[in-house]
Formats: structure tokens, C-alpha cells, sequence
């Protein structure tokens, strides 16, 4: 990854390089970074193949009449919650209720209809960049991706309770919440740090 | 004349050698020479090993210092799954310090304990994380010793003593993060938080008497 | 530390399985009488005893001479909660192998529903004496009331006692074997009414016209309400219904019958389909005309027996509508949701007041149809929705006699209406006529010419009134059609439209945000040209509307040939020329039908849209129209040799925007509006294999011969 903006992935079948809003994207990231994927299936498999990366994805729901999407959203964000979704519909009513409740419980980022001003879409995406940069997951899962294959595989910490973990299983927790959720705890101490050093500042005010 | 149990679980899979530093960090920062001091390791960490040494003290103060594993209501190790020191056998700990390293035992043993009438506690409410490398797990141990050792060679109270841990604890963390190893001072950190105590006006001298 | 735990019941566990799963006290009868089948009684006496007022004296007593308990069966089976033994073993014994019906072992807390004291007398074949037990429900209320300190010293369900004795009673079972239920202290009074509707309810047990060997019959008496001991009997439905079909699983050739109304004999023939993934079901439909209704509202005056839609049984046994007394009729009689459907009178659909229809069952052969725990409703598995969609198939094909009907009964009554009108006219006549010939008469006969013609005026009236109110009827009835495919169609269109705009809004606004800039100019233009398709697009759209919103189309008739010749050779005869586009017509024979002429003709524009885009690279172009008739239907095959159609929109070529010839300027909506059209005019349109396979491809349209 040569720059540091995230993937833009459109899975959606109606959509195209032609449609303006596509222009609009190009304005803003760079066009290796956009991704189109008329075909569902192929969408879900790429996501999946670049789960390392920063990723936005825009989804469509309705694919031929059926609400596809949710599946996609979901088998995606049982791989890795760090992968932010912005949904994209004709019309919101056509999404059924159990469709949205799979979205707001799987902490889909943003619904929008896709008739919607593109600056207003675009908008939505950079908040959903702004978001993927400031989550301490995030940032925690690209911690552990810096390091070496090998050294992900050696054990990294150990509890006196009785387990131990490598930096991979940090990454799979970060990922999908197993093995204790130890990485999310990782992830709220470098916040408390944080916090604490907030606490302790020095910095001088005024004169 | 100091009494003093130490227990440490070495033959642990985990934590094992990690145990058996710390225990011997202790034992090279405090002078127990002619003091009455009682080392369970391997299999004597029992509770029933546990309960006679306390018995042959006939009555008298002591401390007991824990190097093992932790659950909320005991102190475990592999000799002994159930407990060494547990809700049930609290009542031996009256007129004791009890001083651990364990996880999570500052959430019900610690209680049980007070109610037993021990006159001093020190331990931890959650889990407690080392780093599996061996240049920082003593840096570790170091902070979670300091209040024992500094309680037992400055005759200060318990409470001074665990000001004085704490403060141990944040100088090392501030040394991990000039080194910008910045992961290990959070998990430094985090354990600082979960440390608990409980101090009955107890100093070395009262646990001489 | 740890140890191990138990699980507890709380002494007031009985009423939530007692009066929870059990709603009303007919069900709670009903569960009890269905246990005497599975106990291969042949006989079962229901006996109300003093019931109409609560007092001490007031009884309920159930007996049959099913084979009875011992007491390891009390022991092991009646007093274990939750058990039905009865699930080890499928069948109860020889000869009888009955399926068993009761389930879920909690038949036996329905007593609980009835009243606070339980007797139960039993015995079986060999034993020497009777065995009681009594079971005190209201005893255990009471010891559950009292609160006790302790928690651990809590009244356990497991903790309640109930006594047992065997006394000496020859008189009680007349065939040596059975067990008697007796029933004290009722919650509730019991009146005529209710005894009635018990009576219809129970009658239901068994399917009319289903001969169970070995036989249950069912008894029921309430001497202080004046009802005598009496059999209870199925409704003897067959007789008094206009019509029954049935339909059956052939289980040789594996093969479901169906309900199917054949148009020409205009009666009910025989028809096979696959087996449906609901497994095998067996079918009986009784429809009733309105004077067929009615003498069924008169032999059934004052019992609870309704005509009432669906009713469906397990192996012989019914398990709908549930034995629940509902407050509202329509909602116990239409448990599939028939009536719930849209514009049920305009389509018409029959209602569940003019139909009966029984379906058979088994557990074996339709395992997936299963009771709901609630006992209300079967469970909503993929099968059982399945089977309902079946079953109002059936009931619409059966609704295809009652529309022949109505036809011949509204024909009959306007003829009878003509000749009467004839008939009085004729009257007329032959007065004057004897007023004629007698002059003396016309005093006389003076006031009867002058009612005989007032009578026909009124006839003649009457018989224009039948006429307006038919076409009225019709009207209505289109109106109705038009209003509902109105509203899928409005729903369509806005979508589209909203489809079609979003890009266009997107476009424009990339442009009013970027513009002037150089760097951009080819995207500037990209959009623009976007812009305006879309605006094409939208404004196709609104013409097709439009065109249905002049109300005035009035159908006419015209010439098939016609309309083909004159949009193939007349109005496109120019372009064909100018894109060398050779067009072949052959028309078999000249039909004349009634419609929308310029809907085909909006069609057939249509498709000559698509073939000239998808000619454009070919080089020897062809287009062939062929039409004939096949059957009732006029068939017109519309083809070209051009590049086809990509199979990848196969499927969805007929809605809106899927087309592929957007490269050529289409709109995407082509095909959408040919379908619409040809649903206006009652046809159908389809891809069928091209003709000049294998380029090109062949459009088939159809349209009823026959209005």
C-alpha cells in the first residue's frame, strides 16, 4: 500500500466506473484505492483477501430483488468488526426489519440512499475514514501487522490465570472477539494510558 | 522473629519459571536469614502444607507471600486446583499479612480474609499480564515485589508501602515509554490499576510480636 | 470450592402447566377425550351432573373402557410431569393401532382447568379391584399460597401428596376395564349453550364420512340442562353441499392430486402433480351455493355448527380449527388467512362462509407439519406455508365453479326475466283480444288489462335494471383489477423513476461543484451526456403514464393483420429501407379481436427498437413476424438475426433498466413496457428460441382469443 488512505470497496450491481459518483471519489482518494465489484460474491471474497488493510466499504442491499447484502455484511463482519460498512439503498423502506437489525447490531457505520447529493456521500465516507484512523482497535490490529510473520506466532504475554497469547491471537480478537477478547482489552489499556498521561500533563498555558 | 510462607508454584506450564524469579527476587531483596521462613514450591504448594506451617507458628503473626495463579475466591497452583488458600480456610489467616501477585483474588478472597481477621492484604482484582520475554518480566516482578520488600526493609505501614509500589510501578513505566516500547507500559499500567489492598495499622514490628 | 446443584419445581408449577397450555375448558374436555382414544377405549360417556349452578353437587364425569392403569402406572407415567409415554411407542396396541393423538403429557392438568377435585377411578382387564386415586388441585393451591421463611424449606411440587386406595366395584366398568375421571369443584357453571358447543366440537374429532374400526364413540349428557344421552355425531356434510370434489395421493405412480376445473367440459376433472415437499396430502371440498348456505343455517340452527373454511386432520383425528371457543367466528373458522387476502370479492375468491374443506394428513408421511406449542396454530415451518399456499390453490380452482355458476344463474335469471316479460305481454294481448271480441268484458276486465300492463312495464323495467346492474358489476370489477395493478404499477414507476434520476442529480452536482476546470472538461461532458439520457429516460417514463391515464382507451375491434402489416411496412417501411433491413411477414389467418390496438402497436414499435440495436453490426439483416393461432390463443413470434440476448440478463430482461442496450441509447425500459402493455391487453410475452438460431433471438407474444 503505497499511501495511507483506506480501500473504498463498492459492491453494488447497478454500479459503475461512469456514475458521477464515482467521479466524486476519485477527487478525494486514489483511484488504486477504488474498488468496484458488481457480483457479490467477489466483493465479499476481496474484502476478505485484504482484511490488513483500512477498509471502507459502500454496500449495496438489494441485489436482484433480494437482500444479498445483509449476507454480505455479515459473513464480512464475522471475519473482522474493524471493517466499516456504509450502506447504500434505493429506497430504505425496501430493507426489511430483520435486514436493519442485523446492520445496527453489527454496528454497520451509516445507511443512505443512494439518490442522495454525492458530496453528502462522500461526506459520510470521509467521517467513516476519520473513524477507521482514530479507533484504537484499528490501530492496534496495523501494530501487530507491522511485525514479522514469525514474530506474530511467538507468545507475546502471558496471565497468572493460566493463558497466553501471541500477537496473532490479539489479531483474531481484535478481529472477531475470540480468545477473551483479549485484544479489545489491550486496546482500552493504551486508552487508559493515554487518559492518564492526559491527566499528568504539563503543558504550560497562557504567558 | 519474622514468620514467613512462601509459597511458589513452579511447576506451572505457563507461568512456572515466572513464579520461581520472583520468588527468588524477593528472597535476594529481603534479609531472612535468622528469621522462621518456610518455602512451599512444586508439590507442597497444598493447602494442607499451608495450614500445618501456619499451625507451627503456634499462634504467632506472620506473612504469607503468594507467587502463583488466582481466582476471585482463591489462590490456585498445580498441586492444588481447588485452592491453597480459599474461602474455607480463611480462619487460618487471622493475624497474618498476605501479600500476592495472583490474579484476581482482591475481589472475594480478599473479604473473607478481612473477615477471618487478617491484618493486612495486598493483591489484585482482575487478571494480572506479564510480558512472555525475559528482559521485561523482571521489570515486572520488580514493581509488583517493591511493596513487600520496601514494607519489610523500611519497617514503614502497609499503606506507605503500596504508595510506594505504585509509585515504583509508574517510574517504570515511564521508563517503557521513553524507550517508546509504549504496548508493555499500558499492560505495566493496567496491572497498577487492578492492585488492591488492606492495611490493619500493621508494620514489621507488630508481626515481630 | 464448588459442589453440585438440583433443580426444583415450585408447588404453583401445576398451574402454569395446567391452566397455561390449556385456555378454555372445551379444550381442556377435549385433550381428556383424546387420551381415551389413545387408550383404545371404544366408548367414552361425558356426563355433566348438576352443573348449571356452581354447588358440591356439581360433576363432571368422563369414562371410558379403554384398557385402564395399573398403579405403577399412576406411579411411573401419571404422576411424571412432561412425560407422554405414549412417544416410545407410536401405535397403541392391537387391534386397535391407533396413532396416538394426545401428546406432550399434559392432558392430564386439563382436569385442573375444570375443577379443584380430582377422582380417578381404574382398573384394567385382569386386575381384581378398582383403583382411586384423588388428586386435591385445590389443595395444592393452597399449600403453595402459604409463604414460607426459609427459602430452602420452599413447598416443591415434587413435595405434594395424593392419596390412593383400591376398593371393591364390580358396576363400575361394564366391560371389566377403563378408568372413570370425576371432577368436583368446578371453577365455572356450565349452560345449554356451552354443553352445545362442546357437543359440535367434540363431533369434530373425527372427520365425516371416515369409518374408524375399531370404532369411539363418543357420549354425551346433562339431564339438568335437558339433553338426554345422545351419541355425539359428525356433521353429515355431504348431503347438503352443492359440489364436492376430491383429490388424493396416488401412491403408485407417486403423483398429488389436485382440485382442477376444466373450462371446456366446465366441470371438475382429474389432475395429477408432483408430490409437494409437504409430503402427501388426501383432500375433500364441499361448496355451497347461497340456498345451500342457508338450509345449512337451518338444519344447524342454535348448535355452534358453522360452514367454516379449512378444517385439517391428523391421522384421522382433527387438529384444526383448534377446539377454542374464539369470541370472534371468522377468526376460528379462517385459520389460513384466507379471508385476510386483498379484494377477495373482485377476484372472485371464495370466502370461508361458503366452503368446507376437510384435508388429510399423517404424522409419518407430512413430518415437517407440526403443532405449534401453543396449541393454536401449527408451527411456521417452509412446509407448512407451502401447504397453505397449496390449499388456497385448491379453494381458487374450486371458486372457478362458483363464477361458472353465478354466470349460468345471472343468464337464467335474465332469461326468466325476458320470457316473463314475454309472457305478460302475451297476457295483454290475449285480453285485448277478448275484450274485442266481447266488448261486453271490457268493464270487467278494464282494471286487470290495465295491471296486466302495468305488470309488464314493471317486468320490462326489471329486466333493463338487471342489465345496468350486470354492467355495473363489471365495471366495478375492472375497476377494482385496474385500481390494484394501478397501485404495483405506481410503486414501479416512482421506483424508476427515483432510479433514473440519481445519477442525473449526482451528475449535475459534480458539475456545478468542479466547474470551470480544463483538467476536467472530459468528465464535464461524460456527465452532461448523462444528464440528459437520464432526462430521456424520465420522460419515457412519464409517457408511458400518461398513456394510461387517458381513461378513454375504449376497446375496439381490429385486425390482427392489420396492425402488423401497418406498423411493419407502413410506419417503419423508411428506416428498414435506409438500415437494409429485410422483413419477412407471415400471417396464417386474419383474426379480428377486441382491445387496446394501440398497445400492440406500441409493442410490436418496441420490439422493432431492440432488433434494429441489435442488428446494427450484422450484416444481411432480417426481422420475421409470423402469427397463427394455437388453441385460444393468437400467437405472434416476432424474431431477428441480430446479436441476441446476453443470458446474464436472461432473467430479468422484463423489468425495468436490466436491458444491455444502453450503449445504443436505450432507456433500459423497452421490454418493461411491452410486458405492461401486453398485460393490458390480457396477453403474454416471452423469449422463446430464436428462429434463426443460433444468432438473434424470437419474442413471443399471446393473446386470448376469447374475451
Amino acid at each position: 500500500m503505497a499511501n495511507n488512505k483506506p480501500l473504498i470497496v463498492i459492491i453494488d450491481d447497478d454500479f459503475t466506473k461512469d456514475q458521477p459518483l464515482y467521479g466524486f471519489l476519485e477527487t478525494a482518494y486514489p483511484t488504486e484505492n477504488l474498488h468496484i465489484f458488481q457480483n457479490s460474491a467477489d466483493g465479499e471474497k476481496f474484502v476478505e483477501q485484504h482484511l490488513s488493510q483500512k477498509t471502507i466499504v459502500l454496500l449495496d442491499i438489494m441485489f436482484n430483488g433480494h437482500e444479498v447484502g445483509v449476507d454480505v455484511f455479515n459473513e464480512i463482519s464475522k471475519k473482522s468488526a474493524l471493517v466499516c460498512f456504509i450502506v447504500m439503498t434505493g429506497n430504505i423502506e425496501q430493507v426489511s426489519r430483520k435486514g436493519l437489525e442485523n446492520l445496527i447490531n453489527g454496528h454497520a457505520w451509516y445507511i443512505v440512499q443512494r439518490d442522495k447529493p454525492a458530496k453528502e456521500i462522500l461526506g459520510i465516507i470521509k467521517d467513516a475514514e476519520n473513524h477507521i484512523d482514530l479507533r484504537v482497535d484499528g490501530a492496534l490490529e496495523q501494530w501487530v501487522l507491522r511485525h514479522s510473520e514469525e514474530e506474530q506466532k511467538k507468545p507475546f504475554i502471558t496471565t497468572r490465570s493460566g493463558n497466553s497469547y501471541t500477537l496473532l491471537d490479539i489479531l483474531q480478537s481484535l478481529r472477531t472477539g475470540d480468545n477473551e477478547e483479549i485484544g479489545q482489552e489491550i486496546a482500552g489499556d493504551i486508552l487508559a494510558l493515554a487518559v492518564d498521561l492526559l491527566m499528568q500533563d504539563k503543558t504550560k498555558i497562557g504567558e | 522473629m519474622l514468620n514467613v510462607i512462601s509459597v511458589s508454584d513452579d511447576l506451572d506450564a505457563h507461568i512456572g519459571p515466572n513464579c520461581l524469579l520472583a520468588h527468588n527476587h524477593f528472597l535476594g531483596e529481603v534479609d531472612l536469614l535468622d528469621h522462621n521462613v518456610i518455602l512451599l514450591q512444586g508439590n507442597d504448594c497444598t493447602a494442607e502444607r499451608v495450614q500445618n506451617s501456619i499451625t507451627s507458628f503456634g499462634g504467632a503473626k506472620f506473612i504469607l507471600a503468594a507467587f502463583s495463579h488466582g481466582r476471585p475466591d482463591a489462590l490456585l497452583s498445580t498441586a492444588e486446583a481447588n485452592g491453597y488458600v480459599h474461602v474455607g480456610n480463611s480462619y487460618y489467616f487471622s493475624s497474618s499479612v498476605v501479600y500476592t501477585n495472583c490474579c484476581h483474588s482482591g475481589v472475594i478472597l480478599k473479604e473473607h480474609l478481612i473477615n477471618a481477621g487478617c491484618i493486612g492484604y495486598v493483591g489484585y482484582t482482575d487478571i494480572v499480564r506479564l510480558p512472555k520475554n525475559e528482559e521485561e518480566d523482571i521489570l515486572f516482578i520488580a514493581c509488583e515485589n517493591s511493596g513487600l520488600i520496601h514494607f519489610l526493609n523500611t519497617g514503614a505501614s502497609l499503606t506507605e508501602s503500596v504508595e510506594f509500589m505504585k509509585s515504583k510501578y509508574l517510574e517504570q513505566r515511564q521508563a517503557f515509554l521513553t524507550k517508546k516500547m509504549n504496548v508493555t507500559a499500558a499492560l505495566l499500567f493496567r496491572n497498577m490499576n487492578c492492585l488492591t489492598y488492606y492495611d490493619d495499622g500493621v508494620t514489621r514490628e507488630i508481626l515481630e510480636n | 470450592m464448588g459442589g453440585k446443584l438440583k433443580w426444583k419445581f415450585d408447588a404453583s408449577t401445576f398451574k402454569l402447566l395446567g391452566r397455561g397450555l390449556i385456555t378454555d375448558r372445551i379444550t381442556a374436555i377435549y385433550e381428556l377425550v383424546k387420551n381415551c382414544y389413545d387408550a383404545n377405549a371404544t366408548k367414552v360417556e361425558v356426563q355433566f351432573v348438576d352443573v348449571e349452578t356452581i354447588s358440591l353437587r356439581s360433576t363432571i364425569t368422563i369414562r371410558d373402557n379403554g384398557q385402564g392403569m395399573a398403579l405403577k402406572d399412576i406411579t411411573n407415567k401419571w404422576l411424571v410431569v412432561g412425560t407422554s409415554s405414549k412417544r416410545d411407542v407410536t401405535f397403541s396396541a392391537e387391534p386397535f393401532h391407533r396413532r396416538y393423538i394426545g401428546e406432550k403429557g399434559v392432558g392430564r392438568f386439563a382436569t385442573d382447568k375444570l375443577g379443584g377435585h380430582l377422582q380417578i377411578f381404574t382398573k384394567k382387564k385382569d386386575d381384581p379391584q378398582v383403583l382411586k386415586v384423588t388428586i386435591d388441585w385445590a389443595d395444592y393451591d393452597r399449600q403453595a399460597a402459604q409463604i414460607q421463611e426459609d427459602e430452602e424449606k420452599k413447598l416443591l411440587f415434587t413435595d405434594l401428596e395424593n392419596d390412593y386406595e383400591y376398593i371393591d366395584n364390580d358396576q363400575l366398568f361394564e366391560e371389566g376395564h377403563g378408568t372413570q375421571l370425576v371432577i368436583t369443584i368446578l371453577h365455572e357453571a356450565w349452560g345449554r349453550e356451552m354443553l352445545l358447543r362442546l357437543e359440535n366440537q367434540l363431533g369434530r374429532i373425527l372427520p365425516p364420512v371416515f369409518d374408524l374400526k375399531p370404532p369411539f364413540n363418543i357420549f354425551l349428557e346433562a339431564q339438568s340442562l335437558d339433553l338426554p344421552k345422545r351419541e355425539v355425531v359428525p356433521e353429515p356434510i355431504e348431503n347438503l353441499a352443492t359440489i364436492h370434489v376430491s383429490a388424493s395421493f396416488d401412491y403408485d405412480t407417486k403423483q398429488q392430486g389436485v382440485v382442477h376445473f376444466d373450462d371446456e367440459k366446465q366441470q371438475f376433472v382429474p389432475y395429477y402433480i408432483d408430490e409437494q415437499s409437504f409430503g402427501p396430502v388426501s383432500m375433500d371440498f364441499y361448496f355451497f351455493d347461497p340456498e345451500a348456505q342457508k338450509q345449512f343455517k337451518a338444519k344447524y340452527k342454535n348448535t355452534a355448527n358453522y360452514i367454516e373454511g379449512v378444517k385439517i386432520y391428523r391421522d384421522g383425528v382433527i387438529c384444526t380449527p383448534f377446539a377454542e371457543y374464539e369470541q370472534v367466528l371468522d377468526k376460528r373458522r379462517d385459520v389460513l388467512g384466507i379471508d385476510k387476502r386483498r379484494f377477495t370479492e373482485a377476484f372472485d375468491k371464495l370466502s370461508t362462509r361458503e366452503f368446507i374443506s376437510i384435508i388429510h394428513i399423517t404424522r409419518d408421511g407430512n413430518p415437517a407439519i407440526l403443532d405449534a406449542t401453543n396449541r393454536q396454530d401449527f408451527d411456521d415451518t417452509l412446509e407448512y406455508r407451502k401447504l397453505k399456499e397449496f390449499i388456497i390453490d385448491q379453494i381458487d380452482e374450486l371458486a372457478k365453479y362458483r363464477f361458472v355458476k353465478r354466470q349460468e344463474n345471472r343468464t337464467r335469471v335474465q332469461n326468466n326475466l325476458r320470457r316473463a316479460s314475454a309472457d305478460v305481454k302475451d297476457v295483454s294481448k290475449s285480453l285485448n283480444q277478448l275484450v274485442r271480441e266481447r266488448p261486453e268484458l271490457k268493464a270487467v276486465l278494464a282494471p286487470v288489462i290495465a295491471k296486466a300492463k302495468d305488470a309488464s312495464d314493471y317486468v320490462t323495467e326489471g329486466v333493463k335494471e338487471s342489465d345496468t346492474s350486470e354492467k355495473e358489476f363489471l365495471r366495478k370489477e375492472e375497476l377494482y383489477l385496474s385500481l390494484m395493478s394501478l397501485q404495483d404499477f405506481a410503486n414501479e414507476l416512482a421506483h424508476g423513476i427515483r432510479f433514473a434520476l440519481a445519477p442525473a442529480k449526482q451528475g449535475a452536482e459534480y458539475i456545478v461543484e468542479f466547474f470551470p476546470n480544463t483538467s476536467l472538461n472530459d468528465k464535464f461532458h461524460e456527465y452532461a451526456r448523462l444528464i440528459y439520457n437520464q432526462t430521456e429516460v424520465i420522460s419515457t417514463l412519464v409517457d408511458f403514464m400518461l398513456s394510461y391515464a387517458q381513461v378513454d382507451i375504449e376497446d375496439s375491434e381490429f385486425s390482427v393483420k392489420d396492425v402488423i402489416n401497418g406498423v411493419l411496412k407502413g410506419a417503419h417501411a423508411i428506416i428498414f429501407e435506409k438500415e437494409g433491413i429485410s422483413v419477412n411477414i407471415d400471417i396464417k389467418e386474419n383474426i379480428q379481436l377486441t382491445g387496446k390496438r394501440k398497445f400492440l402497436e406500441d409493442v410490436l414499435s418496441n420490439l422493432i427498437s431492440n432488433s434494429r440495436k441489435a442488428l446494427a453490426k450484422e450484416h444481411e439483416k432480417q426481422i420475421l413476424c409470423e402469427s397463427y393461432v394455437d388453441n385460444d390463443k393468437l400467437t405472434i413470434i416476432f424474431s431477428d438475426n441480430g446479436r441476441g440476448v446476453d443470458p446474464l440478463v436472461r432473467d430479468k430482461m422484463f423489468e425495468m433498466f436490466k436491458t444491455t442496450t444502453a450503449e445504443e441509447g436505450g432507456s433500459g425500459l423497452g421490454l418493461f413496457i411491452a410486458r405492461s402493455r401486453m398485460k393490458a391487453l390480457n396477453g403474454t410475452i416471452e423469449l422463446v428460441n430464436s428462429a434463426f438460431a443460433p444468432k438473434g433471438a424470437s419474442f413471443k407474444l399471446t393473446l386470448p382469443l376469447k374475451k
